[in-house]
């Protein structure tokens, strides 16, 4: 989550704001929302004065100047550091020296979290769940809803694990899906909660197709799979639980982490899912993020994927084979065979995503998903090496060759 | 025809968009150069008294593309209300406080966020005018209350507003006016 350096006022809980410039504030202006007012002079503080003496009760300010913060009578914001863009959907507390921008126009991929709490230990997990109830967070997730300005094409929701908000998670869809009619959502889950058909039921039934579920399978066995999320019987329900959602026709993303115990089998998976869940949309195979448990579980999660080369194309031709579309993500394209390039993504989140040195002047940098910012304290997922434009294909020639690629023997 | 009417909305002229409805050939119109489109067409405004439209023909039929009264929603779009009593295992049921001390403060009981569904007209009205109220208080015009209701005082600064900008000063919230002001219509 994104945040911002400020010192705050007037904030005793906290609150959910969508940040307005002074002269769009007419024109957004709704009963029921927050709004965090840009002000930058002394003429617009005292317009918002006039507002808020009028009785307009949900209006605060942010602000570049201290002087403003100052002198400002109402809940107010002095951003230190990196500066509120207009339409952020923002929370800000004052326990908190910061302000989360939860949502922000600008970037290209956007998640609500809605939970800390999962019923799975993945050994590579990036956000090490907590047991603490947090259902504070469902009450966030409708008042950003509700915020949002402009309807975003995609939205996630992330957790934690979702499904364990039961009954809420549709609540929240349907929330969502009424605000942003335009906008498609995708829901990380395992998957596991929806072994049950009551409650498949009451979350899947009358859906509208516009949510995909990216559920996470890492091996196509019990054994292999209930060791890398750390629970037993977690393999059964999963697979349970992608039937139920193909039953309702949902559309779905399977997730494959790539850690050693996962690329060790990745072919067999892959030809696992295309005899039997050959309804998925998609597969995605993601590069680990060097955080969270996976730091702790370092000997199994830290590969040098350019020393999986063949897993992956043994993977990838499976997958093709059932006419199943791969989505390569988080793996720069320096770690994976050429071949590879065509089904590349850059899927690291703006404000997570880094380049290395040697990334410089590398002629497809513009096309490379580059790397997690906290590899430093992590690793590389490969030995990091610029391509010179001379010698290799760009990349543009080979997206033409998907549908083609890889050659299958008969 | 088809094509010809999704087209409708990119039509400068809107009489020349009502004689394509109704079937009439225009004449070859001449490319003509970009125009901005307005904030509010005529049509837009809900709360504009008959007297703001230059003629009927801006009436248009929500038929063609772009019309400007919202398609009501027919109730089967509704998600069904099903939902069961959820079980312990999926633990708290939200308004909960957060526990964790690394998070923060305590959240307020979820407030009522306003229901996409459509307002009442009425609400449509009071919306608008707290909105012009605003932008009136912004710009220093306005000193009453922002409460919705179009009073005398918040008719005075319109006809101010209305005669610093040229329009005619009738006090009343038309397309014009509200262009001037940057306010969008409620839709």
């Amino acid at each position: 989550m994104r945040q911002v350096a400020a010192t705050t006022k007037g904030f005793p809980t906290r609150t959910v704001h969508r940040v307005v410039a002074h002269r769009h504030l007419a024109r957004q202006w709704e009963p029921g929302l927050r709004f965090l007012v840009r002000v930058d002079s002394e003429a617009e503080l005292a317009s918002v004065h006039r507002l808020v003496t009028a009785g307009l009760g949900n209006l605060a300010i942010v602000t570049r100047s201290a002087d403003v913060y100052a002198r400002s009578g109402f809940p107010s914001v002095l951003e230190a550091g990196g500066a509120l863009q207009s339409g952020d959907v923002v929370a800000v507390s004052d326990k908190a020296c910061r302000a989360h921008v939860l949502l922000r126009e600008s970037d290209s991929h956007h998640t609500v979290f809605l939970t800390n709490r999962c019923n799975s230990k993945c050994l590579m997990c990036s956000q090490p769940p907590t047991p603490q109830d947090d259902s504070w967070l469902v009450d966030e997730a409708f008042a950003v809803a509700a915020h949002i300005e402009s309807s975003p094409p995609v939205l996630g929701f992330t957790g934690g694990e979702p499904l364990l908000l039961g009954a809420q998670l549709r609540e929240i869809l349907d929330a969502f899906g009424e605000r942003h009619p335009e906008t498609e959502f995708d829901v990380l889950t395992n998957g596991r909660l929806l072994c049950n058909a009551a409650f498949a039921k009451n979350l899947l039934e009358g859906l509208p197709h516009r949510v995909t579920w990216m559920v996470p399978l890492y091996g196509h066995a019990d054994i292999l799979h209930d060791v890398v999320v750390q629970s037993p019987g977690a393999f059964e329900q999963t697979i349970d639980g992608l039937l139920t959602l193909q039953s309702y026709r949902q559309p779905i993303q399977l997730r494959v982490v790539l850690i050693e115990t996962v690329l060790e089998v990745l072919p067999e998976l892959c030809e696992f899912v295309g005899k039997n869940l050959p309804f998925v949309r998609e597969v995605a195979l993601m590069g680990c993020e060097p955080i969270g448990f996976a730091l702790a579980n370092r000997g199994l999660c830290e590969v040098d994927l350019s020393e999986w080369a063949r897993e992956l194309e043994g993977g990838v031709r499976w997958l093709n084979r059932a006419q199943l579309r791969p989505i390569i993500m988080n793996v720069p394209l320096c770690a994976m065979p050429r071949d590879l390039w065509p089904f590349a993504h850059q899927s690291i989140s703006d404000w997570k995503r880094a380049f290395a040195p040697e990334c410089d002047g590398c002629a497809v940098k513009t096309n490379c998903c580059g790397l997690f910012a906290w590899h430093e304290k992590g690793w590389r997922p490969t030995t990091i090496r610029a391509f010179d434009g001379g010698c290799c294909e760009t990349i543009e020639d080979l997206d033409g060759r998907t549908d083609s690629w890889p050659p299958i023997p008969v | 025809m088809a094509v010809l009417i999704a087209g409708l909305p990119f039509l400068s002229n809107r009489s020349e968009a009502a004689n394509l409805q109704q079937g009439v050939s225009p004449a070859p119109a001449q490319p003509d150069p970009v125009k901005l489109r307005p904030l509010n067409f005529p049509g837009d405004n809900l709360f504009a008294a008959h007297r703001s439209h230059s003629s009927h023909s801006s009436h248009r039929s929500s038929s063609g593309g772009g019309g400007a009264y919202p398609q009501p929603r027919p109730d089967s779009d509704r998600a069904p209300s099903q939902r069961g009593p959820a079980s312990s295992i999926f633990g708290g049921q939200g308004t909960s406080q957060p526990v964790d001390p690394g998070r923060a403060a305590p959240v307020s009981p979820r407030p009522a966020y306003p229901s996409p569904a459509p307002l009442s007209t009425a609400e449509k009205l009071r919306l608008q005018v707290m909105r012009v109220q605003i932008a009136l208080t912004s710009l220093g015009l306005y000193t009453g209350p922002v409460d919705g209701v179009l009073d005398e005082a918040t008719k005075e600064s319109l006809k101010q507003f209305q005669i610093v900008k040229g329009v005619k000063p009738d006090g009343l919230m038309n397309t014009d006016t509200l262009n001037a002001l940057g306010v969008p219509a409620v839709q």
